[in-house]
C-alpha cells in the first residue's frame, strides 16, 4: 500500500511536470516589431535671449542635445515665432541631434483669416496675397529635415474651425507630410472661450471642420488649493470625450501633461511636479488611449502680470532642473515599450473603487464598461482605472493605472484574474516582465504614480 | 483562529458599511447635494447652516460636496448633467454662458420668496447687486460673497510712528515720504509683483470715485468704444503711476514676487501698506507673527472725485441651481433660508465676510479689528460692482485693460505711462471692436 502510494505520487509528478512543460510551450507570449515610436513632444524650445555679442544663449548644441536625451522627440517653438534665424538654427540642431522641430512663424500663423467676403466668398486676390506671404514665408525651411510642421493656433474658438479647415486644405496642397499643429482648449476652459459649444461639439466639430490628422489637446489635472493637492474632477471625462470622438474618426490624439507648476491671478494654481506626477499623467492617458504625450512645458515660460510658472525641465536660464530628470525616466520607460502599447487599440475603460457607493468623482463622472470577457473579477487596495485594448492579432492588452493622485503616495496592490491565460506579458512602468499566472491571477504591486501594461496569454 | 476572527471582521464591516451606506439611501429624506468652492472660508459656515436648516426642515438630508477646485469642476459637470449637485456655491467664473445655453434653473421665484414677513428676498439684496443675476428677462444667480478689497495697512507700525490714514491720495503721496523719512528703511508699499492685478482693488476704486458709479456701470456695459475714454480710468492710472512709477515706493524686487511672497514681507515689518482683501487675515493666519496688528483703510479719495467713499467689492462668487438638479424647489427654500437675518450674521461670524444683502455685521461680537476694519467701510461705503450684461464682456472679448491685462508691471517699470495705457486701451478696442461685436454674436 505504501509502495502503490509512492508509485501514485510519481506517476502525477510526472504528468504534471509533463503538463507544465505542454503549457509552457503552447503558452507563446506575443512578439512586437520595434518599428512604432510614441509621439513625446514638448512645448517652448530654449529660448531666444542673445549674449552681448549677440549669439543665441540657449539655441545650442548642447541644449538640444538635452532634449534628445531627455526622450522627447519632437520639440515646439514658441519665442521663435518672429526671428527666422532663431528657427532656422533651431531646425539645424534638431536634425543634428535627431528630432524633429515644430515651427512657430508669426507670419505664417493667421493667414487666410480675412479672405472671405460677407458672403463667405473667398476674394481671389486676397487669397492669392496670403499664398504668397506663405509660400515666400515657408521657403527657407521647407525642405529642411527636421522641420516637423507649423504651430497654427493654440486653443482656439470653434468660431475659427472654418477659417481652420480652409487654411489646413491649403497647407495640406503645399506641405503635405507636414503637420498642421492645433492645441484644443480642456472641458474646464470657459464656453464663451470655446466659442459657445458644449464639449463634445468643440472636439467634435474640429473634426469634422478642420479634418486634422490628430487631436491635440491639454489638461492640467494636478491642482494645489492651500496647500491641499487634488485632481480636477473631469480629468478622465475629458479623456473620455477626446478619445471616443477621435477614435470614432480614426484618428489618433495626444494629450499636454502637466510638467510645470503655475500660478494664476484668478487663484488656480498647479503644482509642481514630481516624477510620479509625470508617470501618472502618461498612464492615465494611455489608458485612453493616446498616442502621444506632450510636455508643458520644456523650457520654463516667462510669467506674465497674470501667470506665473515654477521651473520646468529648465529654467529660464537654461540650468537642468530635477523635472528634467523626472521626465527624462518616465519618457524613456514610456520609449521602452511603445511599440508594445502602439501595437494595440483603444477599447473602453473599467474601473475599481474602494468606496463603491459614492466613487471618486471622477469615476462618476465617466461612462465604464463593467465587464470584459478576458477579465473574471479585479480589485485595488486603492482606487483602479484599466484601459481595456485590443492587438493587431486581436489579442487582449490592459493598461492597469493605480488611480491615486501621486501627492498622496499611495501604493495600489491590484490583482486581476483572467480568463484563458495562463501567463502574461508585463511591463510596469516600461519594464517588461514574463509572468506565470496561478489560476489566472496576476499580482500588481503599483507604487504611486504607476502602471502596468498586461498582455496576457 | 487568527484567521478565522479576521474573516469575521471583515465580514462585520463590509456588513455595517453596507447598513451606513442604505441607511442614508432609505431614510425616506429628501436629499439636497450642495456643491461648493472649500476655498479660503474652509466648511464651517456651511455645516452651521446645514444644521440650522436640517432642524427646522426634519425631512431633509443635506449632503455637502466640497471641494477647492469647485469652481473650475462645475462646468463639464453643469454642462454635461454627470454627477450633478442641487445647488453650487462657486468663486467668480463666467455662468452667463450656462444661463444662455440653458444649463440653469431660473430663479426668480426665488427672488420672490420672503426672507422675513413681508420682505423679499430681492427687497433684501442691496440695490446695485439686484440685477446681478439677470441674463434677459430671468434671474440665474444669486450673488455669494459680497468683498471689502483696498490698502491694508500694518497699524501698529503706524500707531508707534505717529503715522496718520491718508483721507486723500495727496495724502497718501505725503505719507509715502513720510515713511521713507522716519520709517528707518520700510517702504511704504510692497505687492505682487507677478499678479499685479492686485492693484486693481485700489486703481479701480479711484475710478469709480473719480466717475460715480452711474459712469461706471456705464462702462461695463461696454456700448461703445467711447467708454474706454473715460477720464476716471486716466486719473486713476496717474494716482497709481504717481505712487508706484517711483520705485523708491516698493520694496526692492518686488516685481518678481508672487502674492504670498509680498503678503509674508507686510507683515513681517518690510512694508507699511499692501493692496489687499478682506481674505489676507485668512490666508496668512498660519504666519501672523505675535503682536502684528492690520487694517483696512478706507480707498483714500482722489482729487475730483464724485463719490468720496468707495468700496470696491470686486464681487463675483455667485450661487446657482442647475436645470437638471434633482431637487430644485428644495435648493431654493434653502436659499432662501440663507438670506434670512440669523442665517447672514451667523455666516459673517463664520467667514469675516459679509453677503450683499440689507444687514449689519458690524454688531457681531468677537470679530478681529481687521475684519470689523473692512466691515466698517462695506457699511458705510458705496460699493461697487463689475455687472455687466453685455457679451462683449462676458464673452472676454473685452476687459477693463483689454491691451495689456493688467498695466501696472509696466507702469512700475517706466514701460508705459498711465496715458499711454489709457490710449492703447481705446486704440486697440477701437480698431476691434465690429470684430469684437461679430465674435459675441451681437451683430447679424
Amino acid at each position: 500500500m505504501r509502495q502503490s502510494k509512492k508509485l501514485l505520487l510519481f506517476i502525477t509528478l510526472i504528468l504534471l511536470v509533463f503538463g507544465l512543460a505542454s503549457c509552457q510551450k503552447d503558452a507563446k507570449p506575443p512578439v512586437y516589431e520595434e518599428d512604432l515610436t510614441m509621439h513625446i513632444g514638448a512645448w517652448v524650445s530654449p529660448s531666444t535671449v542673445k549674449d552681448e555679442e549677440g549669439n543665441y544663449k540657449y539655441i545650442t548644441l548642447e541644449q538640444y542635445q538635452r532634449i534628445k536625451d531627455s526622450g522627447i522627440n519632437v520639440i515646439y517653438a514658441l519665442y521663435e515665432h518672429i526671428d527666422l534665424n532663431a528657427t532656422l538654427l533651431a531646425l539645424d540642431l534638431s536634425e543634428q541631434v535627431g528630432i524633429e522641430y515644430y515651427v512657430r512663424d508669426s507670419r505664417v500663423a493667421g493667414l487666410f483669416q480675412d479672405i472671405f467676403d460677407s458672403n463667405g466668398n473667398v476674394i481671389q486676390s486676397e487669397y492669392e496675397d496670403d499664398l504668397e506671404i506663405f509660400l515666400n514665408a515657408i521657403e527657407p525651411y521647407k525642405d529642411h529635415p527636421a522641420f516637423k510642421g507649423h504651430l497654427i493656433v493654440d486653443e482656439p474658438s470653434a468660431d475659427l474651425y472654418q477659417w481652420l479647415g480652409f487654411y489646413h486644405e491649403v497647407y495640406q496642397e503645399y506641405l503635405p507630410d507636414k503637420d498642421f499643429y492645433v492645441n484644443l482648449f480642456p472641458t474646464y476652459a470657459s464656453l464663451a472661450a470655446r466659442g459657445d459649444r458644449d464639449y463634445e461639439d468643440y472636439i467634435g466639430e474640429y473634426i469634422e471642420v478642420v479634418k486634422p490628422k490628430f487631436v491635440s489637446y491639454d489638461h492640467y489635472p494636478l491642482m494645489l488649493f492651500y496647500e491641499e493637492s487634488v485632481l480636477t474632477d473631469d480629468y478622465l471625462l475629458n479623456l473620455e470625450i477626446v478619445a471616443t470622438k477621435s477614435k470614432e474618426a480614426g484618428l489618433p490624439f495626444w494629450l499636454f501633461l502637466q510638467s510645470v507648476g503655475y500660478f494664476n491671478i484668478t487663484g488656480t494654481q498647479r503644482r509642481d511636479i514630481t516624477e510620479a506626477d509625470l508617470r501618472f499623467q502618461s498612464a492615465v492617458a494611455m489608458a485612453y488611449g493616446t498616442k502621444g504625450i506632450q510636455h508643458f512645458t520644456y523650457w520654463t515660460p516667462d510669467s506674465g502680470g497674470i501667470e506665473s510658472f515654477s521651473d520646468a525641465f529648465i529654467t529660464k536660464d537654461g540650468e537642468k532642473t530635477p523635472t528634467y530628470d523626472a521626465g527624462t525616466k518616465v519618457n524613456h520607460e514610456i520609449l521602452s515599450f511603445d511599440h508594445v502599447y502602439l501595437s494595440f487599440d483603444w477599447q473602453s475603460v473599467m474601473t475599481y473603487s474602494t468606496t463603491p457607493d459614492f466613487p471618486n468623482t471622477n469615476f462618476r463622472m465617466i461612462n465604464t464598461e463593467d465587464k470584459h470577457k478576458r477579465i473574471k473579477s479585479f480589485k485595488g487596495t486603492e482606487d483602479v482605472l484599466i484601459g481595456t485594448f485590443k492587438g493587431q492579432n486581436k489579442e487582449d492588452g490592459f493598461m492597469v493605472v493605480n488611480f491615486t493622485d501621486p501627492a498622496f503616495g499611495k501604493t495600489n496592490d491590484v490583482t486581476i484574474t483572467f480568463n484563458d491565460a495562463s501567463h502574461a506579458l508585463v511591463y510596469i512602468d516600461g519594464v517588461e516582465q514574463t509572468v506565470k499566472l496561478n489560476k489566472g491571477k496576476l499580482t500588481l504591486n503599483l507604487a504611486s504614480g504607476s502602471s502596468a501594461f498586461v498582455i496576457p496569454y | 483562529m487568527k484567521k478565522v476572527v479576521l474573516v469575521l471582521l471583515s465580514i462585520t464591516l463590509t456588513l455595517s458599511l453596507a447598513a451606513c451606506g442604505k441607511k442614508k439611501a432609505d431614510s425616506g429624506k429628501e436629499r439636497l447635494v450642495i456643491a461648493f468652492a472649500e476655498a479660503g472660508y474652509g466648511r464651517g459656515w456651511l455645516e452651521n447652516l446645514e444644521a440650522a436648516f436640517e432642524a427646522e426642515n426634519e425631512n431633509v438630508d443635506i449632503i455637502l460636496d466640497g471641494n477647492p477646485n469647485m469652481t473650475a469642476n462645475a462646468g463639464p459637470k453643469i454642462e454635461s448633467g454627470r454627477d450633478l449637485a442641487d445647488i453650487y456655491f462657486l468663486l467668480e467664473t463666467n455662468w452667463q454662458r450656462w444661463a444662455t445655453r440653458g444649463y440653469l434653473e431660473p430663479l426668480d421665484d426665488l427672488y420672490e420668496m420672503e426672507t422675513e414677513p413681508g420682505v423679499t428676498l430681492e427687497d433684501k439684496l442691496i440695490d446695485e447687486v439686484v440685477e446681478f443675476g439677470r441674463i434677459g428677462d430671468n434671474m440665474y444667480a444669486l450673488p455669494w460673497n459680497d468683498g471689502v478689497t483696498g490698502l491694508v495697512y500694518n497699524s501698529k507700525m503706524f500707531r508707534d510712528k505717529g503715522w496718520e490714514v491718508p483721507e486723500t491720495v495727496n495724502d497718501l503721496i505725503d505719507l509715502t515720504e513720510q515713511i521713507k523719512t522716519e520709517g528707518a528703511g520700510v517702504k511704504p508699499f510692497t505687492w505682487p509683483g507677478q499678479y499685479s492685478a492686485y492693484w486693481n482693488f485700489v486703481v479701480y476704486g479711484w475710478w469709480a470715485q473719480y466717475e460715480g458709479l452711474e459712469a461706471m456701470n456705464e462702462f461695463y456695459q461696454f456700448e461703445s468704444p467711447e467708454v474706454f475714454k473715460q477720464e476716471g480710468k486716466l486719473k486713476a492710472l496717474e494716482a497709481y503711476e504717481t505712487l508706484i512709477g517711483d520705485q523708491s515706493n516698493s520694496t526692492a524686487g518686488v516685481n518678481g514676487l508672487i502674492h504670498t511672497q509680498a503678503q509674508m514681507q507686510f507683515i513681517n515689518g518690510f512694508a507699511a501698506m499692501i493692496p489687499n482683501g478682506l481674505w489676507i487675515e485668512s490666508e496668512m493666519k498660519a504666519a501672523l507673527p505675535a503682536g502684528f496688528e492690520m487694517k483696512m483703510m478706507p480707498i483714500p479719495t482722489i482729487e475730483g472725485a464724485k463719490e468720496p467713499k468707495i468700496n470696491n467689492s470686486m464681487l463675483g462668487d455667485f450661487i446657482v441651481v442647475p436645470k437638471q438638479a434633482r431637487n430644485k424647489e428644495l435648493a431654493k427654500e434653502f436659499l432662501r433660508f440663507m438670506a434670512e437675518d440669523k442665517q447672514l450674521l451667523q455666516y459673517t461670524k463664520d467667514t469675516g465676510t459679509p453677503r450683499p444683502f440689507e444687514y449689519d455685521p458690524t454688531t457681531i461680537e468677537g470679530l478681529s479689528p481687521f475684519i470689523l476694519s473692512a466691515l466698517e467701510i462695506w457699511k458705510n461705503s458705496k460699493s461697487f460692482y463689475i455687472i455687466s450684461k453685455s457679451p462683449l464682456y462676458y464673452g472676454v472679448y473685452v476687459n477693463t485693460f483689454p491691451k495689456s491685462g493688467a498695466p501696472y508691471g509696466d507702469i512700475y517699470l517706466g514701460e508705459e505711462s498711465a496715458e499711454s495705457v489709457w490710449n492703447g486701451d481705446y486704440q486697440y478696442v477701437f480698431e476691434r471692436w465690429d470684430e469684437f461685436k461679430r465674435n459675441a454674436g451681437m451683430t447679424d
